[in-house]
Parts: C-alpha cells; sequence; structure tokens
C-alpha cells in the first residue's frame, strides 16, 4: 500500500495502517524531538504523543502531504512539553557529558570506534550549542540545517510566514557561528571554523 | 560604502540555500569579491550549517508503533475492537451521583413529612365569622356581585393568613364555616356571584352550606402527597444503590 492508501485506511480505525506510518516517520519525528528537547527519553515520548494525537486527528487530515502535518503535530507536542516542564535543553555542557551511558545511539555505518567517538563528540557539542538558542530559533534550525526541509516546508509546518522563517533561520545560524566559534574546542578537530588569516591569504 | 554594512546575515543565509533572486545574487556575488571580510563571515556561516546538516542521525531508542490500548486509552477506535458504549462509559460514574442526588432528596423529604405530620393531625384551620359583617340585603342588585366577589377573595388571602385553634367545645356555640388550610379553591368558588350571595347572607343562610366533616381534612390533603413522594424516593434510592453495586462491583468482576 502506498502512503495515502494507508492514510485512507488508518482513517478508518486500521491501526496496523497507521503503524506502517510510524515506522516510515519515527525516525523523523524522533530526531526532531531530540534536537528542540535535548533528551533522548522525553524526546522517544514526545514523538510517541504525538503519533497518538496524529492518530486522533486522522479525521481533519484532508490530503496533502502528510509529512509537514504530522511533523507539526511534532513540533507543537515538543513546545508542550517544554511549557510543561518549563525545562530548558541541557545548558550546560557538563550536564551533556555527564549523561554517559544515556547519551542516544547513532546510525553505526560500519565505522571504527575513533570514528564514532567523534561523532558522539560533535553531537554533543551540535547540540549544547543549539541548546543555546531559543525554542523559535532552534526548531527552525533543527527542521531547515539538521532535517533538511525547504523554506516553504518549514513554514507549512511551523504555520509562519516564508519571511519569518527566512529572519529566524538567519539570525539562528548567526547566534549558533558565534557560539561555536567561542568554544571551537568542543569541536572535533576537523570539524573547526577557518581562521581569518587564511581566509585572507586565499583572496585573490 | 563598505559591502559587509549592507549585505546582511539574512541574504547571506538566504545565499547559502539558493532562496534570493537574481538581483540578490548579483549584489552579493559583488560584494564578496570586493571585500575579503564578508567573504569570512560566509565561509563561517556556511561552516556553521555544514556542522548542522553533519548532525549524526539517532537511532529511536524503542519502537513508537501504537498499541490498541494506547489508542482505546486516548479514546479512539480501532477496526476491529469492540468499544464500550457512550453508557457504558458513563454510567459507573454517573449512578454513584445519582444514588447520591435520589439520597438527599429522599432524606429531606422524609424530614419534611415528620415534621408537617404531626401539626396537621391535630389542628383543623378554623375561621371565626365575623359577628358583625354586614348583609348584603340592603346593596343594589347591580353592585352585589362585584362587591361580593372581591370580597370574597380578600377573604380566601384571611383564611390562609389567620386561621385559628379552636377548642373542640366551642364548635356548636356558634355558627361557623370550617375551613381547611387548602382553601384557595373553595373561596375562588366563592368568588363567584351565585354563591357569594349565599354565603354572605350568614347567619340565617348559614345552614345551607354542606358540614365540615363532609369535606377531607387538613391531614388527609397535605400529608398524602409527602408520603407518597417519600416512598417513591425510597424505592428510587434502593434502586440506583442496587444498579450502582451491580455497575461497579459485578459486572466489572464478570469482565
Amino acid at each position: 500500500m502506498d502512503e495515502s492508501q494507508l492514510i485512507a485506511a488508518a482513517q478508518n480505525g486500521d491501526l496496523p495502517a497507521f503503524n506502517q506510518l510510524v515506522l516510515k516517520y519515527q525516525s523523523l519525528a524522533y530526531n526532531v524531538a531530540y534536537r528542540i528537547l535535548g533528551d533522548p527519553d522525553l524526546a522517544a515520548d514526545a514523538a510517541q504523543d504525538a503519533f497518538i494525537k496524529a492518530y486522533k486527528a486522522l479525521g481533519s487530515f484532508h490530503g496533502g502531504a502528510f509529512k509537514p502535518w504530522m511533523l507539526r503535530i511534532v513540533t507543537n507536542t515538543c513546545y508542550d512539553y517544554l511549557r510543561a516542564s518549563k525545562r530548558k535543553p541541557t545548558n550546560s555542557l557538563d550536564d551533556e557529558l555527564e549523561k554517559g551511558d544515556h547519551n542516544p545511539r547513532f546510525h553505526d555505518p560500519g565505522e571504527g570506534p575513533e570514528s564514532y567517538l567523534e561523532r558522539k563528540e560533535l553531537n554533543q557539542a551540535i547540540q549544547w550549542a543549539i541548546g543555546q538558542l531559543s525554542d523559535d530559533h532552534r526548531t527552525v534550525i533543527t527542521l531547515v540545517d539538521i532535517q533538511g526541509l525547504s523554506y516553504e516546508e518549514a513554514a507549512e509546518v511551523l504555520n509562519i510566514s516564508l519571511g519569518t522563517v527566512k529572519s529566524r533561520i538567519s539570525r539562528g545560524r548567526a547566534k549558533l557561528r558565534d557560539i561555536l566559534q567561542e568554544h571551537q574546542e568542543l569541536l572535533p578537530e576537523r570539524y573547526r571554523f577557518p581562521h581569518r588569516e587564511r581566509v585572507a591569504s586565499i583572496r585573490p | 560604502m563598505k559591502h559587509s554594512a549592507i549585505i546582511s546575515d539574512e541574504l547571506l543565509s538566504a545565499y547559502i540555500d539558493h532562496e534570493i533572486d537574481e538581483a540578490e545574487l548579483r549584489r552579493v556575488e559583488t560584494a564578496l569579491a570586493a571585500e575579503p571580510a564578508l567573504q569570512h563571515r560566509l565561509e563561517t556561516l556556511q561552516t556553521t550549517v555544514a556542522l548542522m546538516k553533519g548532525a549524526p542521525a539517532l537511532v529511536v531508542p524503542r519502537a513508537l508503533t501504537l498499541s490498541e490500548s494506547q489508542v482505546l486509552a486516548a479514546g479512539e477506535r480501532v477496526k476491529g475492537v469492540t468499544h464500550p458504549t457512550f453508557w457504558e462509559r458513563w454510567l459507573p460514574r454517573l449512578m454513584p451521583v445519582a444514588t447520591a442526588v435520589v439520597a438527599v432528596m429522599f432524606v429531606f423529604s422524609l424530614v419534611f413529612s415528620l415534621q408537617t405530620t404531626p401539626i396537621n393531625t391535630s389542628k383543623l384551620a378554623i375561621r371565626e365569622q365575623p359577628a358583625e359583617k354586614p348583609t348584603l340585603a340592603g346593596i343594589e342588585p347591580t353592585e352585589a356581585p362585584a362587591v361580593m366577589a372581591s370580597d370574597a377573595q380578600n377573604e380566601a388571602a384571611e383564611v390562609q393568613m389567620l386561621t385559628v385553634e379552636q377548642p373542640a367545645a366551642a364548635e356548636s356555640a356558634q355558627p361557623r364555616s370550617v375551613v381547611s388550610e387548602d382553601a384557595m379553591p373553595v373561596a375562588r368558588e366563592k368568588a363567584s356571584p351565585r354563591t357569594a350571595i349565599a354565603e354572605t347572607s350568614v347567619p340565617e343562610a348559614a345552614p345551607a352550606a354542606k358540614p365540615a366533616p363532609a369535606e377531607p381534612t387538613s391531614r388527609e390533603i397535605s400529608s398524602m402527597p409527602v408520603s407518597w413522594i417519600t416512598w417513591l424516593l425510597g424505592l428510587l434510592l434502593i434502586l440506583t444503590i442496587f444498579l450502582t453495586w451491580q455497575i461497579t462491583f459485578v459486572r466489572p468482576r464478570r469482565r
């Protein structure tokens, strides 16, 4: 069955059909929730809550793209979680490092332990840095830069104008750049920022 | 004027994402070619974006598929699963409330009944006929009905407000009429011209009125409905208690 058939079946109460959709989008939903909330366990709970809400709201889905519709529910659920717990994503790098074994697992493309450690280090630095952004900036950065959505898709997901997306993405990136430049030592060596002198030296 | 001052981060971001039009593209590229500082700004932004795009994807820690129980707990339906009806869902919550309401009503009814019954059994509402009340002998026939009707209405009001106790021994001493607590209908009847004339021509015309014992006493009139309501509420209370017990304890155990 293709996606539209699965949706139609799920709208008639076919739970296995809906679970096919869950399997397709669970990674996306979980990753978005993790970047917004900054906690792997909370992200899993939020993603599952979002799927329950989506199942309940399927009656109001009248065609169109399922992915932005689903992501809107995910981001709204994450905002609910943030509001409910008054919880900010991890602000302290020490907190992030203290999580140790509770850190989320990454997709393993068959890399060695050194490469895995490097990715882990990179993930910690990124998560800490985006945790310093406001909720709105972090969400837009997550959708556009991390998940690769277009500006239009992000605007649809967040129900905001294209101009607002552009504004938030540019401000978010500028702030992230400043944070990461200031804490370059947190990044693995090959991910660090270019020096200005080098840029000047390559000037024609 | 320096290009870096007129090329904003917003424009550079849009440039990185190819989200700008041709005119803006030419403007940005001209500025980048002319100013190394702007080029550095662009490069750091590009590095930031590349870092974000390279953020590792995480493995979902557990399957997020939904179970039937999760969906049912959320109040949703699942194909092939029997769902509780509206009443099955709400009756267990409503029955205890209904029982409590009926119990309160029953207690009130019982208390009211006990308070009102002794008074009504021992007392009869008796009204003395005013001795100095003038007869209508001298009144013109054309005026009489209207005057007497209003007079009768006033009497009806008095009957309710000024009922007096009368010793049993005094009953035969004076001509009088016996009026129950619910004298309003009688008074209204008196308000009609014909009966008003008959009534106001007492004491001579008094023997024509029906004697008191033929009518129901106040006890019979007022306590009977209360008793019935109390009985009814009592039965209803037993029924609701039984249903609550069945719904709350017996049916869940069968499931």
